[in-house]
């Protein structure tokens, strides 16, 4: 049973995963070879937080993750390790899908181990406007994001509007300094 | 400057080279140069964009044309095909669109998941081409042979192809 007593909410950085065109690949190749898929996913994504406090996988998407992280700073390091982490993957065949990430911040409601509200649905949304390879990030996230990552380039991708938020969510594309 | 626009048709000129930001929730969205860098999403709708520096272009479920990108042309797009006629560079991603560049001058990239990957160059250069069911089909001028990297004996050639399709098919050839 879900413990739905409220509790107070945290704010933070959700981030987003997605392996385009897995279902298309599970039919392509049988459940076997996508169960290894996905788990060498959930393995990357392990160890792109397993050093990071206060992040965690909240929980599995079918083919995506959804990953909490307390700091924004501390969500992008992650998501640009993963990041990284992927393209050495692809790189060496290992990882025959993309992988799209999408982050954004606010506030959310834990909800047993789960988290619902707001951010976490635009959190969802602008994963879903990435392309493989690609991290998308909202104005919310960068504007807590200290100088830590200053380095980092961004690109204009302009405002998005998202299916049930009336204003547009200004997103930019992350193009990983290293 | 930001200008807001309702449901009714806009129209807004901009000294040339600006920069331009564009976002439409339903609705075609057209930008013309010369332009410097243009970045426009749509959740319905054609996107045409002609005559820029560079691009980024997000179209849910619009058709997507750009002809004339000096620069880097990045396009996300969904069901609706996309259609590059002259860039520097293409980094083209559908679902199920089809997606066909020409007259392309650097490194092509262009992936989809179900749909058909045309990719016509007209002089040597990288190719990075991935479906998962759909087929890809890149051409290249008269005497140019490219590196496959699908290709366990592959060496030399002018260029790296790297073309790959889980249950789709791959042609290669010259025009």
């Amino acid at each position: 049973m879900i413990a739905t007593d409220t509790q107070a909410a945290c704010l933070g950085a959700i981030l987003f995963t997605d392996l385009v065109g897995f279902t298309e690949f599970n039919d392509a190749v049988g459940d076997a070879r996508a169960f290894e898929v996905l788990d060498l996913q959930a393995a990357l994504a392990g160890q792109a937080i397993a050093s990071v406090p206060g992040a965690r996988v909240v929980k599995e998407l079918g083919d995506g993750l959804m990953i909490w992280i307390d700091t924004a700073d501390a969500g992008l390091s992650c998501a640009l390790e993963l990041m990284r982490s992927v393209e050495r993957a692809r790189a060496t065949g290992d990882l025959p899908l993309g992988v799209r990430m999408g982050m954004h911040h606010g506030e959310a409601l834990p909800r047993g181990d789960d988290l619902v509200g707001q951010t976490i649905n635009i959190g969802a949304r602008v994963a879903d406007l990435a392309g493989p390879g690609e991290l998308l990030v909202s104005e919310a996230l960068v504007a807590n994001c200290g100088d830590v990552h200053a380095a980092t380039t961004l690109r204009p991708v302009g405002p998005v509007f998202v299916k049930g938020v009336q204003d547009p969510i200004w997103l930019h594309r992350v193009v990983d300094p290293a | 400057m930001t200008v807001e626009g309702g449901s009714s048709r806009l129209t807004v000129r901009v000294p040339l080279g600006s920069d331009v930001v564009v976002g439409a929730e339903s609705g075609g969205v057209g930008v013309v140069g010369p332009l410097g860098h243009v970045s426009a999403v749509s959740r319905s709708g054609r996107v045409i964009v002609s005559d820029v520096t560079s691009a980024d272009i997000r179209a849910e479920s619009g058709r997507v044309e750009v002809d004339g990108c000096r620069g880097e042309c990045v396009v996300r797009g969904d069901s609706g095909k996309v259609e590059i006629t002259e860039c520097g560079t293409a980094d083209i991603v559908t679902r199920s669109g089809r997606i066909t560049v020409s007259g392309v001058r650097g490194d092509v990239r262009a992936h989809c998941v179900s749909g058909r990957v045309e990719v016509d160059l007209d002089e040597a250069a990288d190719v990075d081409a991935e479906t998962v069911s759909g087929r890809i089909v890149v051409r290249y001028p008269r005497g140019v042979t490219p590196r496959r990297t699908d290709e366990d004996d592959a060496v030399g050639g002018d260029c790296v192809l790297h073309a790959r399709a889980v249950s789709g098919r791959v042609t290669v050839g010259n025009r």
